[in-house]
């Protein structure tokens, strides 16, 4: 077995000895891996050398992108010892092109970091929740978060035109770059969500966007949440391409449109929620972004399928607040839900029998990612109680019972077997961060 | 009724318990009809006589995934290839049976399983022809949104096999931005469904892959409601350069036109109606004999296809000729925008894109030329006989790139191809981050050994080209043949990562042999 100076002087000699630590403190920040020691590398050639290195001496790779949520890990094949990889100084921005709109970074940046930086040359990455800006870059393209969606713009995922790759035989690969292509598999895409178990994504080039000319946030109530669906699926059926689009349940819209409980004004922000009889049960948040004009369009048209589907709205200090938070512009941030479960629901079994059959279950219920062909329903407990897992068991079963899809967060099975052939000694070991 | 002749090997003799025999076939005609696919490489074989070059040994029909199944297991018991056959109009040589074996035709497999008005989605067998699926969505009210012009002999397997993309892309996207689901026969006869939802997704692995990682048998598609209202703009660009940037600033402000197109001087000939004949869409035999002023009109048939041979065997002249006529053509480069759907969001984005387009350069044509187009739409990919007939070839070259290298690309092709053929371009699908180049080249040589060696080397020459002006080799005809010797450059070490998904997909190496640079 090969010992901790040998990997340690090894690994030196790649990324510099200021990169590489086994001090406790550094060490221990990687929990269940507890790796002989961490290594920082700063590029991809160096991430690819340690790889190479690390297989050639029988040393097992955890990958930290901080802020990466794993949620599937591989456990460890043997008694190998583990080392962390940590992107953290892959912070540098390569190219931002204002021509084509891409941005070409390293891998270990926050994506809020990432914003900024867009935002200097008046570019986004367009309208997702502000939730994704905990991320780097890395993280969600490697686990991607199931929020990271806009109707406008659609999955970050689908924002990744391209990435390079460190394998763990330490070839770096670099997918050609172009807006479509159909010259075989896209196999940027096969990294993607992979938890790091194929490969290190070490840059990604994404597709980013013109800050908005013109903003404008929309927010309706309706008398059941049911038909705040209905509206937002009219909004989409009818060409309209939202920025952010999200329906709430009551006791979710009591949670994230009215935190402290009191209007700016001192009247209650929904007043119509829960005064107005029959009403409040659902909401739903719009926000339009664009030219003026199309905007304007695009407003009438939201409206008009609002009211025919019994929606009524609301203040507009209620969606700008609601906004301000999302974009992160606002300090407060919301809490977060606890043992939070997602389901795919498609639009007619959603309109069916979800509404009622979660919400006699005193539970925050929302919904997120919407396209024409349905949308995510989330569920979550309004606070900790001292038995979170049997309740998301119990919320579980009753909405299969009520015909909805559980996300499949499996990972194929095809690629378990490719994933032997990419990394035949399973250098490349899944961390829970 | 005549009796087919009974298989007399042991595939042939297999092949029967799987199908009956009326859906197996190793006559003479048919693996003749199956031996080739519309790359106009095996039409310059066609001309010489020799139509036949890659027959398969059987041709099958399967019903079901099921037989599709059966039948790639027993080719893999035999270590026979197997060939997935659409509709056969592909223009790469991607369903040639290069290595003999098995043609698997999949359009008797032509059921719409599922159509979903609700969830806007749609479900069929892929070997159902592209119009007869529109049709069927059409009638509930729906689209897919895709409309190749090849859409009357193409069908849903064969544009998911290719990543095929459809004249209103820029509205609805690429056959690969539609897939909701899959439904496919791996190369050890495993059936596998692949869902948009898996991390990672299989899906744009399969998708594209040209029957070497597996055959397509099922596909959910996401469609859309069927526009109520559709609405058409054109303009001239004195230069491409200014229609170029003209779309960029459409794109990239969000807007979202259903056809965004624009063609170069040459192109321009070519797609725009001339004046005595309203209606009637030249060819570029008609194009090319317009250029030399009046005596094109003076010709008839026969010397018209003398006069384009001799033109086309002279590409370098023909192509200065163009280049110093361009200042006094009337055409200079039509541009053309089509919008569809909900009327308040059409006329929103119609008047946007209008004022870019003017504010680049762009002189009003009003909706005439559109209206042209729409109604012609399907007609160019039928006016490539009378070139070969003539004793010329033609053949098409689609690539893109990011809008900061378009240019040079659209100059480095032209330059790279202009000794060797007629180049004429056009751009027809946008996207924020950049644009396709349609590249159509035609030129002529003595007999069949000059012609295909001529061909090659146009090719090499503009794949080189593109490769060295940083676009991708194809934007959405797909790879097949012609462009496999490209596929290292154009994937690096990416491509040892498609050889291992090929190990574990199809590890017996039957599927689709030969193909795509594996």
């Amino acid at each position: 077995m090969t010992d901790h100076d040998t990997i340690a002087s090894q690994l030196a000699e790649i990324v510099g000895a200021t990169h590489v630590s086994s001090a406790p403190a550094d060490v221990d920040a990687y929990g269940g891996l507890e790796p002989l020691l961490v290594v920082w590398p700063g590029a991809a050639s160096e991430v690819a050398r340690v790889l190479r290195t690390c297989t050639e001496l029988g040393v097992a790779v955890g990958v930290s992108a901080c802020g990466t949520r794993a949620t599937r890990h591989w456990p460890v094949p043997d008694d190998r010892p583990r080392i962390a990889l940590d992107t953290r100084r892959m912070l540098n921005i390569l190219e931002v092109d204002e021509l084509s709109l891409t941005v070409h970074s390293q891998c270990g940046i926050k994506l809020v970091h990432l914003e900024q930086a867009l935002n200097r040359h008046g570019l986004t990455l367009g309208a997702y929740p502000a939730l994704i800006q905990r991320h780097t870059l890395g993280g969600i393209l490697a686990a991607p978060h199931p929020m990271a969606h806009s109707p406008g713009s659609g999955w970050l995922t689908e924002a990744c035109m391209g990435v390079s790759v460190a394998n763990a035989d330490g070839t770096v690969m670099h997918t050609r770059i172009a807006p479509r292509k159909a010259t075989g598999p896209d196999m940027a895409r096969l990294y993607l969500g992979s938890h790091g178990s194929l490969g290190v994504i070490t840059t990604a080039v994404l597709r980013v966007h013109r800050q908005p000319e013109q903003e404008v946030v929309r927010s309706y109530t309706f008398p059941d949440m049911a038909q705040s669906i209905e509206a937002a699926r009219g909004i989409l059926a009818r060409g309209a391409r939202p920025a952010r689009l999200r329906v709430l349940g009551k006791e979710q819209a009591l949670v994230e449109l009215e935190p402290s409980g009191v209007a700016d004004s001192g009247a209650p922000v929904l007043g119509s929620l829960r005064e107005s009889p029959g009403h409040g049960s659902g909401a739903l948040l719009l926000v339009l972004a664009g030219p003026a004009a199309l905007v304007a369009a695009e407003q009438r048209l939201a409206d008009e399928a609002a009211t025919a589907a019994g929606g009524r709205e609301l203040s507009l200090a209620v969606g700008s607040r609601w906004w301000a938070r999302e974009a992160g512009a606002a300090t407060e941030s919301l809490p977060v839900p606890v043992g939070a479960r997602v389901c795919y629901a498609d639009s007619r079994l959603m309109l069916a029998s979800v509404p009622g059959s979660v919400q006699r279950r005193k539970v925050l219920v929302w919904a997120e990612e919407f396209t024409l062909q349905g949308f995510t329903l989330w569920t979550a407990f309004k606070e900790v109680n001292n038995r979170p897992t049997q309740q998301a068991a119990l919320m579980r079963s009753a909405l299969l019972d009520a015909g909805l899809d559980p996300l499949r967060p499996d990972f194929p099975p095809l690629l378990d077997e490719l994933r032997q052939l990419l990394d035949p000694t399973q250098t490349l070991v899944v961390m829970e961060a | 009724m005549q009796t087919r002749p009974q298989p007399s090997t042991a595939v042939g003799r297999d092949l029967l318990g799987v199908l009956p025999a009326e859906r197996l076939s190793q006559g003479a005609a048919d693996r003749l009809i199956y031996s080739r696919d519309m790359w106009p490489k095996s039409l310059l074989s066609v001309r010489d006589n020799k139509p036949s070059v890659h027959p398969p040994d059987y041709v099958v029909w399967p019903e079901s995934t099921e037989e599709v199944s059966r039948i790639i297991q027993l080719a893999g018991r035999h270590g026979v290839p197997v060939v997935p056959y659409g509709g056969g109009s592909g223009v790469c040589g991607g369903a040639m049976a290069t290595g003999g074996g098995i043609v698997v035709d999949l359009k008797r497999m032509n059921a719409t399983l599922r159509i979903d008005i609700d969830d806007h989605l749609a479900t069929f067998q892929t070997g159902i022809n592209g119009q007869l699926l529109e049709d069927q969505l059409n009638l509930r009210g729906l689209t897919l949104g895709h409309f190749p012009a090849s859409i009357y002999c193409s069908t849903l397997g064969g544009w998911l096999a290719a990543r095929s993309a459809g004249q209103l892309s820029s509205r609805y996207g690429k056959i690969e931005d539609m897939v909701h689901g899959l439904e496919v026969v791996l190369g050890d006869g495993r059936v596998v469904q692949c869902h948009t939802g898996h991390t990672p997704d299989l899906i744009p692995l399969l998708v594209g892959s040209e029957g070497t990682l597996g055959v397509i048998t099922e596909a959910t598609m996401r469609v859309h409601p069927l526009a109520e209202y559709r609405l058409f703009r054109a303009y001239e660009f004195p230069r491409i350069a200014a229609g170029c940037e003209a779309m960029r600033r459409v794109m990239q402000r969000g807007l979202r036109p259903a056809v965004v197109r624009l063609y170069d001087e040459m192109d321009t000939l070519m797609a725009r109606p001339s004046g005595g004949r309203p209606g009637k869409k030249p060819g570029l035999l008609d194009t090319i004999t317009q250029l030399v002023p009046r005596v094109g009109d003076a010709l008839g048939g026969d010397l018209k296809q003398s006069l384009l041979r001799a033109a086309l065997s002279r590409a370098g002249m023909v192509n200065r000729v163009v280049e110093s006529l361009v200042p006094r053509l009337s055409g200079g480069c039509l541009a053309i925008l089509g919008f569809e759907g909900e009327q308040m969001l059409v006329e929103a984005e119609a008047a946007l894109c209008h004022a870019e387009y003017q504010a680049a350069g762009g002189k009003d044509l009003g909706e005439g030329p559109g209206m042209a187009w729409y109604k012609h739409r399907y007609a160019v990919s039928y006016k490539m006989s009378p070139i070969f007939a003539s004793g010329g070839f033609v053949d098409t070259m689609e690539v893109a790139c990011t809008w900061d290298r378009l240019m040079d690309l659209y100059q480095e092709v032209r330059k790279a191809l202009g000794p060797l053929a007629v180049v004429l371009a056009h751009f027809s699908h946008a996207y924020p981050q950049g644009c396709s180049i349609y590249f159509t080249f035609a030129a002529s040589a003595e007999g069949r050994v000059k012609s295909d060696s001529l061909y090659d080397e146009i090719w090499r020459t503009g794949l080189s080209a593109v490769v060295k002006s940083g676009g991708t080799i194809s934007h959405h005809h797909g790879v097949g043949q012609s462009k496999a010797a490209f596929m290292q450059e154009e994937h690096g070490a990416a491509m040892s990562v498609y050889r291992k998904l090929k190990i574990v997909m199809d590890p017996a190496g039957i599927l689709n042999p030969g193909k795509m640079g594996l």
